[in-house]
């Protein structure tokens, strides 16, 4: 299938099914809040096995910004460095979790490039990220799994990490109805 | 409510995973595709060996299908032990004119890792009784064979098995073990005649060719391919100016010259038995050139007709 279409259509089938614009879905939003967490990451297809950190500027009710770093690690098959960019669009609530789905650009510096078949392979690269994502919030902290696709690259990643939040939003406690969304 | 936000991801991830294709092409090599020497199209298609008969009744040159004029008796002819040959004898003619006859029959014009320059090739064989026979010591044959413009430069060259190849030799003593044969080889080219005359001195493979080598500078064609596994294909570099074949037993060629047209000609069959083939223009300068060969399905007729123009 055209690639375009691949990343296009189950973009198109998630944005509809959470996005029905029912009055259900609709939360009520806390006051926003910055965080900064750190993640482990997992590329399916280098088999390489990555750390990383980032940040979280709310931007709206329903988007975040989320600068952030993924280093993997110079003793797997695949030695980099990306500096992502990306921002995640979470619509809806549901109790402590959040879905989100993420859009974004990373910039690749790939230390190892010179001994991979991939005939255009070279040491820096800029790339296209998509994916979803799922966090749980406890206290000020949450809890998150997110995949995302490089269709450049036609590779899946997983992270997996934590996310620290400071702000006006949540103080710990029990949640209350203006609390800050547990995920943005 | 959280089934409500669970099943769409769920439903999301696994439509997903129908649409994205993933890649360890980064890691891993690359899955080449697989061919195989083409003997099939190449014998189907090159020039049949001809048969003739010497009954003595005629005088009267053995003519091949393309114009080559053999002039034969038994009095040249001897078995292996030195006896003398009786009527009737077969003589077996094969003819290659042009580079895709050359190509097909596997014949490069190559002496001794040095480009030939070529205006034909022939194989002559003598046999009675299924036996090969040998020419005599002293005794030569006449040959004609036809040219569109004779070259005085060029003289018979020797076709000798080396291994799994022939290579050509400029004396006909490479060939041969009788004495002085060296000196009764004799090629004319007449320029406005359409032949060469040539007195050949031995039997089998011969060529009509000239040293060409390299004028301009060297050139060495390596070939690689990110999408085709090229051990099995038929690898070829024609050189127009001078009708040489040079053929790549590997992925190298030997030295070329440079600044000179030629043209890169591959072609094999896959598995399937289906034919494949991949032509470049070359025009290269001095030093050691890298090209990409990208193998493309061909129907037989437009891979004959492919090499027919050349």
């Amino acid at each position: 299938m055209y690639t375009p279409l691949r990343i296009l259509i189950p973009v198109l089938i998630l944005a509809q099914l959470l996005l029905p614009g029912k009055s259900t879905f609709a939360q009520k939003r806390g006051k926003d809040s910055f965080g900064l967490g750190f993640s482990a990451a997992y590329n399916f297809q280098t088999e390489s096995v990555g750390a990383g950190i980032r940040a979280s500027i709310p931007m709206g009710k329903s988007f975040s910004l989320v600068p952030q770093a993924t280093y993997f690690f110079a003793f797997n098959p695949v030695h980099e460095l990306h500096g992502q960019l990306n921002l995640h669009f979470h619509p809806i609530r549901l109790g402590r979790f959040t879905p989100y789905l993420i859009g974004g650009v990373s910039a690749n510096q790939w230390f190892s490039y010179a001994a991979s078949p991939y005939p255009k392979a070279r040491a820096f690269n800029l790339l296209a990220e998509l994916g979803g994502g799922l966090a749980y919030r406890w206290r000020n902290v949450s809890f998150f799994a997110e995949q995302r696709y490089n269709p450049i690259w036609r590779e899946g990643t997983l992270h997996v990490g934590a996310l620290f939040y400071f702000g006006k939003g949540k103080k710990g406690g029990k949640r209350k109805a203006n609390d800050c969304p547990a995920y943005l | 409510m959280q089934k409500r936000i669970l099943q769409p991801i769920a439903i999301t991830l696994f439509l997903s995973s129908l649409f994205f294709s993933c890649s360890k092409q980064r890691t891993e090599e690359p899955e080449l595709n697989q061919y195989s020497h083409p003997q099939k199209f190449m014998y189907d298609n090159r020039p049949e060996e001809q048969t003739f008969i010497l009954t003595g009744d005629s005088a009267g040159p053995i003519i091949g299908n393309q114009g080559t004029h053999l002039w034969m008796d038994s009095t040249i002819f001897m078995f292996q032990d030195g006896s003398d040959v009786p009527y009737p004898i077969v003589i077996k003619l094969i003819e290659l004119y042009t580079p895709k006859d050359i190509m097909l029959y596997e014949m490069p014009t190559v002496g001794q890792s040095i480009p030939l320059g070529n205006d034909g090739e022939i194989r002559v064989r003598a046999l009675k009784d299924g036996v090969e026979l040998l020419l005599k010591p002293n005794k030569v044959f006449p040959v004609r064979m036809p040219a569109d413009s004779p070259n005085p430069l060029m003289s018979l060259w020797y076709g000798k098995p080396v291994d799994t190849i022939t290579d050509w030799y400029d004396l006909p003593s490479a060939v041969s073990g009788n004495a002085g044969i060296d000196a009764l080889e004799l090629v004319q080219a007449l320029p406005d005649s359409g032949y060469y005359n040539a007195l050949s001195p031995a039997l089998g493979w011969l060529g009509m060719d000239f040293l060409y080598g390299w004028n301009s500078g060297n050139v060495t064609v390596n070939l690689a391919s990110s999408t085709d596994d090229l051990t099995g294909v038929v690898k070829y570099i024609y050189i127009p100016a001078v009708s040489s074949v040079v053929q790549l037993y590997s992925n190298t060629s030997i030295t070329l010259s440079a600044g000179v047209p030629m043209k890169l000609v591959c072609f094999a069959q896959n598995q399937a038995g289906a034919m494949y083939s991949f032509m470049q223009d070359l025009n290269l300068s001095a030093g050691s050139t890298t090209v990409e060969v990208t193998m493309s399905a061909i129907s037989d007729d437009a891979l004959i007709d492919a090499l027919e123009n050349l």
